[in-house]
């Protein structure tokens, strides 16, 4: 059985493993691989960081009023491939989102409608105030940069402490917001405000990595929603823009299948753990 | 399948010529320069 946990911790730890630049005092990664952008929610400032983020990426484009050929010449393949796979198996902050929901507490649900926020944030946040002002306004509020960037920069160089001020104590709050209703809500962050979530849900429906419920046999029992990171009932809609193609229904339900161009249907290993 | 084909097909021609346009335009060192700056929003101090 494939364990999605496994591939997320590698997918956290991968693209965040300059530990070189810890050793030798430098404050980012400046080398080529910078030059890419992992189709992930990654923040660009964190001393570990190899990679760029997107999200990043995308504002400093709009900022120079510019058109992100080369960034969208990357994400488009990846959704076009496999819509949004990579919230669900590779992104970080979403490991981070899975793991703090399983602190067992009462919980809560999200209504429907908070889906559509991340696409006002898309546009908002991310490409049409970068572009008026030029400044990176979502990655001034993201909580990513907080964990990612903001504390550990501190916390290891000195010298920029001084600077600290408003926003710092702004993104800290939204951290904090954050963090308590990830222990309360399945992936709040992904759901109501990721931008690249936002990008990669309109892939969903055309991506060549499917998911099909057979309905004859379906009978509703919910046992989907219960295991989906986005409390989501597959059988609604199997190319829901809000599935991250986790593959948590696959697992749990024999009437839930993959299917992708090259093989029609796979119901494969993830249930054979189950047996 | 044959529908979910065609739309894939153009959106993966689509990358490649958006691909090939921003290596001409040195898209990839504007994102590599872009991220080796320590970026001063990111970290909440600018």
């Amino acid at each position: 059985m494939v364990k999605r946990f496994w591939v997320q911790l590698l997918g956290t730890v991968l693209p965040n493993s300059y530990i070189k630049g810890l050793l030798t005092g430098a404050q980012i990664y400046q080398g080529p691989v910078k030059g890419v952008c992992a189709p992930v929610l990654n923040c660009y400032s964190c001393p570990l960081a190899y990679t760029s983020c997107p999200i990043g990426a995308l504002q400093h484009f709009m900022a120079i009023k510019s058109p992100p050929y080369l960034l969208l010449g990357t994400l488009v393949p990846v959704g076009v491939a496999v819509g949004r796979a990579t919230c669900g198996w590779i992104c970080p902050f979403g490991f981070l989102q899975d793991l703090l929901y399983k602190i067992k507490t009462p919980k809560l649900e999200l209504p429907g409608w908070t889906g559509y926020l991340k696409y006002l944030f898309l546009v908002i946040l991310v490409l049409v105030i970068p572009y008026l002002t030029m400044e990176p306004w979502f990655c001034k509020l993201c909580p990513q940069g907080m964990i990612e960037g903001g504390i550990p920069q501190v916390l290891l160089f000195p010298e920029i402490r001084h600077l600290v001020g408003w926003l710092y104590s702004v993104k800290g709050v939204i951290l904090a917001t954050f963090l308590i209703l990830f222990i309360l809500i399945k992936r709040p962050f992904c759901r109501m405000v990721c931008p690249l979530g936002a990008i990669f849900s309109f892939f969903n429906k055309i991506s060549l990595l499917q998911i099909t419920v057979d309905m004859e046999r379906c009978t509703k029992c919910g046992i989907c929603r219960a295991v989906c990171p986005v409390d989501i009932s597959i059988y609604e809609d199997p190319s829901s823009l809000e599935c991250i193609r986790c593959m948590e229904c696959v697992r749990v339900c024999p009437n839930v299948h993959i299917t992708t161009l090259l093989s029609p249907t796979i119901k494969h290993s993830l249930q054979e753990g189950k047996r | 399948m044959k529908k979910r084909l065609l739309p894939a097909l153009f959106f993966l021609l689509l990358s490649a010529v958006f691909i090939l346009i921003g290596i001409g335009l040195d898209d990839f060192g504007e994102i590599m320069s872009n991220g080796a700056i320590l970026c001063l929003s990111c970290i909440g101090i600018g």
